[in-house]
């Protein structure tokens, strides 16, 4: 699971900086999307659900909406050593903890709204040394586990047995199984576990800003040149039609 | 190489069935490195050199935001450019395509057994060969698939990787890469602490080269064998899929439009004046539009030279994905961000702008 800021909410200012103050920390819709399929994987065939995440203490939050979402356990891993982490400290970390875990498979998001990079889910099937399935929009579960692939421009379906890492893309089919009352009623009986670097046994130059291969060097702001269009009124939509017609040259 | 090593670059197992040195040439050369050396030959920080650029294709032709890629390769290079090539293409007027967009060497990967792409297979085969390469930087275009092998080449690497670059410059080795972040609305520039620096490239970022006629190079044939195969039940290519990224005209759809029928009305609007479909995140996620015409951060980069936008509100997130020469906007709502950029705007319904298109053509 990853907390991104609200990106919705986010709003540019005249000067075109980025109003990020008193924007909320939401669960990314791309987890989202994993978490929904582990919950119906749980409810299907009673999988073990157990959600983590890599973030800082607020985060707990979002953990505990896991676990009323239904997920047995959640784990957020908090640490100052983890900050400025890039993708690979991140997915390092994230795979020190699962090292010592039993699982069958990790469902992540394809990528976070906010970074968009999406590099994490594969970085972490290498480190753990399992394969990798990415843009899966749907698991079939009749016939052993199967996956749908989405790339480019094909969609493959595949043998998906245990062991790997899964990466999910939005899909309009996807619905994420609501939680019940008595999964409310559950979580206030589980808490949130939180580990920091130490109890995951991680050297402090693997992690963190240290741990990472790159860095940040600059940021600007993209200043967008506001236009002056050239306003036409619709009412008329034959005129209006005529208009774009001409644009396009006919 | 970082000190992750449990699990991840395997030492003297990617060594078996590869060709030692650089000197071997054909594909059925089995002399395999003492076990173990593989992990000793850490990649040389001062003497990693030239650009190493995975060049994607579909078993017929490459992918077409290659050639862009390969000229930028060549412009920061200042040694060899390398193009590792995987999959069932070959021929030599391949090679002498590749050779012309900027190329020196070739690495065609072959395996017979191998049909499709294998992301985990792939990437172990390319960590082999920037092991012996040793570039100081590898560039995929960032597509699906690039997306996913680079970073599983990174880790293998222990490599810096930065995602969806729009921007690259160098000095000749050191790399300063730009993506846009946040909705686009921040250009971050990156550099990595380490060689080789990796980086994958939006497609359509840079334009093609022109190409250099009758320029030379080298093709080497390499045997790679598979590692964890994915197994693929069934494979199905999306019909009725236009490609929006080389579109000259595109209509594009929004959350604007209310109902199916106007997106078909649009797809006919669209055959009548030579333009493809687009849309905004909206209607991907709604299922009316596939997500391979969706325009924006989570979706395609666009450049066409018209782009007609039919009850679009122009998040940041959208415009993100936006490069277009010339905008018009059809909206009901005068203040809908979009018009900030639009060269022109239409206020007014765009479902019945739509229909008096059509109309109006049949005329």
């Amino acid at each position: 699971m990853k907390e991104v800021p609200d990106i919705d909410l986010v709003t540019i200012s005249d000067e075109g900086r980025l109003e990020r103050e008193n924007v909320p920390s939401v669960a990314d819709p791309f987890c989202m999307m994993a978490l929904g399929h582990a919950i119906r994987m749980k409810k299907d065939m009673g999988a073990h659900v157990t959600a983590v995440t890599m973030g800082p203490p607020h985060a707990e939050g979002m953990m505990r909406r896991c676990l009323e979402y239904g997920t047995d356990e959640a784990i957020l891993l908090t640490d100052r050593a983890f900050a400025g982490a890039d993708t690979l400290a991140t997915a390092r970390a994230l795979g020190c903890f699962l090292k010592g875990q039993n699982y069958d498979y990790v469902f992540c998001g394809v990528q976070a709204t906010d970074g968009d990079t999406g590099q994490v889910p594969p970085e972490l099937s290498s480190i753990l040394g399992i394969p990798i399935y990415s843009y899966v929009s749907d698991i079939d579960l009749t016939d052993g586990v199967r996956m749908t692939q989405m790339y480019e421009d094909e969609c493959l379906v595949i043998d998906a047995p245990p062991k790997a890492v899964v990466s999910f893309i939005r899909y309009p089919e996807t619905n994420i199984p609501l939680p019940s009352m008595t999964d409310f009623i559950d979580a206030r009986k589980k808490d949130v576990t939180v580990m920091n670097a130490w109890m995951l046994g991680m050297p402090l130059n693997m992690i963190g800003s240290k741990g990472s291969r790159t860095r940040v060097t600059g940021i600007a702001t993209v200043l967008k040149r506001k236009k002056e269009p050239v306003f036409i009124e619709g009412n008329d939509v034959n005129l209006a039609a005529k208009e774009i017609l001409k644009e396009v040259g006919i | 190489m970082s000190g992750c090593s449990s699990g991840s670059c395997s030492s003297g197992s990617c060594s078996s069935g590869s060709c030692s040195g650089g000197s071997c040439s054909s594909g059925d050369c089995d002399s395999t490195l003492p076990p173990g050396i593989l992990a000793a030959y850490d990649l040389e920080q001062d003497t990693a050199d030239g650009v190493l650029v995975y060049i994607e294709n579909d078993g017929r032709s490459i992918h077409p935001s290659m050639k862009g890629l390969l000229g930028k390769a060549r412009e920061i290079s200042s040694g060899r450019v390398f193009g590792i090539l995987f999959a069932g293409v070959s021929g030599k007027s391949l090679y002498d395509e590749l050779f012309s967009c900027g190329v020196d060497t070739i690495y065609h990967m072959r395996n017979s057994s191998v049909k499709e792409f294998q992301p985990v297979t792939y990437a172990e085969a390319m960590a082999d060969v920037c092991h012996r390469v040793g570039p100081a930087s590898i560039l995929f275009s960032a597509t699906p698939q690039g997306r996913e092998l680079a970073p599983l080449v990174a880790a293998k690497l222990g490599a810096g990787l930065t995602a969806d670059c729009t921007g690259l410059e160098s000095d000749g080795r050191k790399l300063i890469m730009t993506r846009p972040a946040l909705g686009g609305n921040i250009l971050a520039t990156i550099a990595c602490d380490t060689f080789p620096q990796m980086a994958t490239v939006r497609p359509g970022t840079f334009p093609d080269p022109i190409p250099e006629e009758g320029r030379r190079g080298t093709a080497f044939s390499r045997p790679y064998k598979t590692v964890m195969e994915k197994k693929v039940v069934s494979k199905e290519r999306y019909t009725g899929k236009d490609d929006i990224t080389s579109a000259r005209i595109l209509i594009s759809l929004g959350n604007g439009i209310r109902d199916r029928e106007t997106v078909d009305r649009a797809y006919e609007l669209a055959e009548r004046i030579g333009a493809s479909v687009s849309c905004s995140r909206v209607l991907a996620d709604n299922g009316w539009m596939p997500y391979s015409s969706q325009v924006g951060q989570s979706g395609k980069t666009v450049s066409p030279d018209l782009y007609i936008a039919f009850g679009i509100s122009g998040s940041v997130q959208h415009m993100a994905g936006l490069r277009a020469k010339r905008i018009i906007s059809v909206n009901k709502d005068r203040d809908a961000p979009i018009n900030g950029y639009a060269d022109k705007v239409i206020v007014g319904d765009a479902k019945h702008i739509i229909d008096a298109m059509l109309k109006s053509l049949e005329e």
